[in-house]
């Protein structure tokens, strides 16, 4: 493993990716002052140069959102071994780690999905969407939960609308997102309905994907509609095909609206 | 020359003499132009020509401008970096952030980080689009222009904190240090033409009469490695950042380094190998010579009186401003739809037959799924290849988004193949590649090898061959 990028020491990967997600556990140098510790820092993929400052502005429009439930940014740049780099911290302790689906306690999966959904909505109003919301996304350190910042999708220079990456990753995409033009909005919420599934359930919304090759996958996402689970309950199932229905007209209106009635469920149970 | 200097459309002049790039607004005098003029003339063969004339700037404004609220801007080398100063309604961009002078003041002097460029203009203008390989190159003189665009190049004489990241010896990025925006020789004189030696060459008349060269003091606080380099003038509004008044001197790639005392600092305390400031730093710090080009702080500053972007709108996003009108038909939730459609992809809402056809912004019209998984949005004519970028005019001046795919060296044309998008229906058209670009139609069997030039049609469910890389286009309306 590689043991330090630009001036961070590397202290693992982190996130079930392993190093090929290009996400690290690091430690930040003294130059950043109070900002020196344990932070996120992530490799991107390049760029080029003259998307570089593209990729810095839609940056610092995401760290404008300044909201609980997202890590804090802290600083991007460009080294010789890579391409880009973002650092970001948790506001979570630094044990906070991705969640796995299924969770062990179906209040804190709500919970955290909720967290999750209010950290959405602030990017929403902030004039962004988050396009990558999948369990995993979700980081918990068994207290509070913080939602994964959107860099990957912010930072794509070309046409590309979703990348290689496993059956259980792109499950939660919304085939009407890479139809049309992009995450927004209705497929955030449709992610997180398929999120709370995931973590509730254990189960895929596309069951069997996982004995797919990448291409096929996308193709049956693409194509097929989403199957829910048993098990979930009559108010958390209905919630979820809200969340999953074709017409954006028919999900919750907004993420907040989401978080709402998933808080509504964790309080009852 | 070590810089290219690139003029934009519009009113004004542009100078560039060395490494010294002007604008001047419109109405900008006779007499202030001749001053910018003969000042980047005679500076025109120093490594610090920047730096020269910014500090003569700032003892002339900072005695009061003699022409408040007229448009101009410069940008130039400082020996380790790069200055702009900028006066009135004027703006720069650095790849980063906009920079501008706050209006009480009316004057801005900054360290600046081409990340790649930095580009002059009024007040208001759009971000420029950078081609780093544009052949446009302002070598010497004077011409009519509405800005700027300096992108420093790889060419020996650069200092190494201006060469391309990607060059071993690259010790950080970035402009000088602290520079007080009032400091350097005041003038009683005002702006007036100059006539003899250049600032800092032998003294002489300079820009104004009894200017002179920086002094020893100005030249040992731009050198220290001590204090945070942010501007405090920071930047006034400036188109699609309105407001980051100040703030954007954290956020900026050169106040995040000088802040650090990094930026094209020579003390050991910018040691940092992210935030450069020297070869050794980064080897003693991180173990590797890992430096960066253009480290952005994202930290503070951004979002306290910045834009406020609009929120996104219920659903899922319209087709963006500017896409070409098609003539289509609208679902009951008013998505627009190909025409003969039956059922709505976006809501999967049934439309009904008999429905008329109105012209509307045209959605995308389906996706290129890749060999690997990967998922490209067909909603504008794409170039495919190994590296697209080579066709300057049409990428860059946005006729055609690049799409990069990966092959074996020598597979893959830089510039393989075009997907062309004609109302409802995608076409490919080889490039005239080598290895050629071959379709299989849906339902079909056999590769068929495209003529060159030729537009071919692709139906959803076609496959396209190119450099061994295959691309499946699915439509969403079959």
């Amino acid at each position: 493993m590689r043991s330090s990028l630009a001036d961070y020491q590397l202290l693992g990967p982190f996130g079930p990716g392993g190093e090929d997600d290009g996400t690290w556990l690091a430690r930040s140098p003294e130059r950043l002052g109070d900002d020196a510790g344990t932070v996120v820092l992530l490799e991107l993929p390049d760029p080029g140069p003259a998307v570089w400052p593209e990729v810095v502005d839609r940056l610092s429009r995401l760290a404008m959102v300044d909201h609980e439930g997202l890590p804090r940014l802290i600083e991007a740049g460009r080294t010789e071994e890579s391409d880009g780099v973002v650092a970001w911290a948790s506001r979570t302790e630094t044990s906070a780690r991705p969640l796995r689906a299924p969770a062990e306690d179906r209040q804190q999966a709500l919970q955290a999905v909720a967290a999750a959904a209010r950290a959405a909505h602030a990017l929403h109003e902030a004039g962004l969407a988050h396009g990558d919301i999948r369990p995993a996304a979700l980081l918990g350190d068994g207290e509070r939960v913080v939602l994964e910042p959107p860099l990957r999708p912010l930072v794509r220079p070309d046409a590309r609308a979703g990348e290689r990456r496993t059956a259980a990753d792109l499950d939660p995409i919304d085939a009407a997102a890479l139809w049309g033009e992009g995450p927004s909005r209705a497929s955030d919420i449709w992610s997180l309905g398929a999120t709370v599934h995931a973590l509730v359930s254990g189960e895929l919304l596309h069951p069997d994907l996982k004995g797919d090759g990448p291409v096929t996958a996308v193709q049956r996402i693409l194509i097929e509609p989403p199957q829910v689970a048993e098990g979930l309950g009559e108010e958390l199932e209905a919630l979820v095909r809200r969340c999953l229905s074709p017409d954006p007209a028919d999900r919750p209106a907004t993420a907040a609206d989401l978080a709402a009635e998933l808080e509504q469920l964790a309080g009852d149970k | 020359m070590t810089a290219r200097v690139e003029v934009l459309p519009g009113p004004g002049l542009v100078i560039r003499f060395g490494d010294l790039a002007v604008w001047a607004g419109p109405t900008a005098s006779t007499e202030l132009v001749s001053f910018l003029r003969q000042s980047a003339r005679n500076v025109a063969g120093f490594a610090d020509s920047g730096r020269q004339v910014a500090d003569h700037l700032g003892g002339v404004l900072g005695a009061g401008s003699p022409e408040p609220g007229v448009p101009f801007g410069l940008v130039g080398p400082t020996g380790s970096g790069w200055v702009a100063v900028l006066h009135g309604p004027v703006q720069a961009w650095d790849g980063s952030r906009w920079w501008a002078p706050t209006a009480d003041r009316g004057w801005l002097e900054t360290a600046i980080v081409p990340q790649p460029a930095v580009c002059i203009g009024p007040s208001g203008s759009p971000r420029p689009r950078v081609v780093l390989e544009s052949p446009y190159d302002l070598v010497a003189g004077m011409v009519s222009g509405g800005g700027l665009l300096l992108l420093p190049n790889s060419g020996e004489g650069l200092p190494p904190s201006l060469r391309p990241v990607r060059e071993s010896s690259r010790v950080g990025a970035g402009a000088g240090g602290r520079r007080s925006a009032a400091g350097g020789q005041p003038s009683s004189q005002g702006i007036s033409p100059a006539a003899g030696a250049g600032v800092g060459a032998g003294g002489g008349a300079g820009f104004g009469s009894g200017a002179g060269g920086p002094t020893a003091g100005a030249r040992a606080e731009r050198e220290a490695p001590g204090p945070p380099a942010r501007s405090s003038a920071g930047t006034a509004p400036a188109p699609g950042r309105p407001g980051q008044a100040g703030a954007a001197g954290a956020v900026s790639a050169a106040g995040a380094l000088g802040a650090t005392g990094a930026l094209g600092a020579t003390g050991a305390g910018a040691a940092g190998a992210f935030g450069a400031g020297g070869a050794s730093g980064a080897t003693r710090a991180a173990g590797a010579s890992s430096v960066a080009s253009g480290i952005v702080d994202l930290r503070r500053g951004v979002g306290a009186e910045g834009e406020v972007a609009p929120a996104l709108p219920l659903g899922f996003l319209p087709p963006p401003k500017g896409r070409p009108e098609v003539g289509g038909i609208r679902c009951p939730r008013d998505h627009h739809n190909r025409p003969g459609a039956t059922v709505c992809p976006w809501c999967q809402q049934p439309i009904p037959a008999g429905r008329p056809q109105v012209p509307g912004p045209r959605p995308t019209l389906g996706v290129l799924l890749a060999d690997d998984g990967a998922v490209y949005r067909v909603a504008e004519d794409l170039l495919i290849g190994s590296d697209p970028s080579v066709d300057d005019t049409a990428v860059a001046g946005g006729a055609l988004m690049p799409l990069v795919l990966d092959s074996q060296p020598g597979l893959m044309a830089p510039a393989h193949a075009e997907l062309r998008l004609h109302g409802w229906t995608v076409r490919v058209v080889d490039r005239g590649s080598a290895s050629g670009t071959f379709v299989v139609a849906a339902g079909s069997t056999g590769w068929t090898r495209l003529e060159p030039y030729t537009p071919v049609d692709l139906p959803s469910g076609s496959h396209l061959s190119l450099g061994q890389r295959v691309l499946t286009f699915l439509s969403p309306w079959r």
